[in-house]
């Protein structure tokens, strides 16, 4: 590894939605292809919602 | 333990768990039947969702040079910065946790400690002395290299008593944790209790105290080929009543954490 470079800093706080704000509306399908309506589909259930890269690899 | 693992306990008639990544309909389907995953896997193909979310790492290729990878548009084009959101029932966030690098999953555990639910976790490791009992343990008993977990320290403290935490005057003994650990261990600092004022008859000083439970939690990551690690864990107070103290201690306990070998 070059000890040169340097990762550039980031503020999570600019990345996404924040602790108090309402989780955006996602209107996206799911692995059988169903358009899934996220906050519908949580029905006034908590959720977690985990964001990743690729499951495939 | 990973999100497979945990989707019986979570996805309830009380939470329920979905994942988000770039991957195609197609892609998910096979993955989930393969694992057996039966929470909700959102395809946002063109990562057109994770960029109107903020969530798009736009820095990606300069990541990959210092990590010494290359970068490759059909994988890195469009990753997010991987990350966990707990809502709660009204759909609002009360929990956000980012990660700078895409390589990197939470542990299972940290994610239902997030939506408090139980969960099996390693055995706590006690040790008592003046006024004070002190349990640490870790949210699972075994990890994947890179994978994020925590460890649990917990100080109690004996009815009437109190401990210093900071900000205190100087010649005061805030609780301190230190943590003794193999360098394959990456840590983060240990978070610090809430305190509340308090002030002695008579005395012109405020001072910042805490009583009951005191919980520090550590955020840590192993290093391939680290586990299993022992990790000794030791917590300095002084409790005092309101109007006598006792002598200052130091309690030690420690845990073991293993490693689990990646599938």
């Amino acid at each position: 590894m070059n000890h040169e470079l340097q990762l550039q800093p980031v503020d999570f706080d600019e990345v996404g939605p924040n602790v108090g704000d309402r989780f955006p509306d996602l209107y996206l399908p799911d692995q059988s292809g169903e358009i899934i309506d996220l906050h519908s589909d949580r029905a006034g259930r908590k959720a977690i919602i985990n964001v990743h890269r690729s499951a495939d690899w | 333990m990973q999100l497979v693992e945990l989707q019986e306990t979570v996805a309830t008639s009380e939470s329920a768990v979905y994942a988000l990544s770039y991957d195609s309909v197609e892609v998910l389907s096979a993955f989930a039947e393969e694992k057996g995953i039966t929470y909700r896997m959102l395809s946002d193909v063109g990562s057109i969702a994770i960029r109107d979310l903020g969530l798009l790492n736009a820095n990606i290729t300069g990541d990959q040079e210092y990590w010494g990878f290359g970068y490759r548009q059909d994988l890195h084009e469009g990753l997010p910065y991987p990350g966990t959101f707990v809502l709660d029932e009204r759909g609002v966030i009360i929990e956000k946790h980012m990660d700078r690098d895409y390589k990197l999953r939470s542990s299972g555990g940290v994610l239902l400690e997030e939506l408090g639910l139980s969960h099996p976790r390693s055995s706590p490791s006690t040790a008592s002395g003046l006024g004070a009992v002190l349990a640490v343990w870790t949210d699972e008993e075994a990890y994947f290299p890179q994978q994020e977990g925590a460890i649990r320290i917990r100080l109690q403290v004996e009815d009437g008593l109190h401990v210093y935490v900071p900000p205190n005057p100087d010649g005061y003994i805030n609780v301190l944790v230190s943590i003794d650990a193999p360098a394959g261990v990456l840590r983060g600092k240990a978070s610090l209790p809430d305190g509340h004022p308090f002030q002695v008859e008579g005395l012109k000083e405020e001072f910042t105290v805490a009583e009951g439970t005191i919980a520090f939690d550590v955020a840590f990551r192993l290093v391939e080929g680290t586990g299993p690690a022992e990790v000794a864990v030791s917590v300095s107070y002084q409790a005092c009543s309101d109007s006598e103290c006792l002598v200052p201690a130091t309690l030690t306990a420690a845990v073991t954490i293993g490693e689990r070998e990646r599938v």
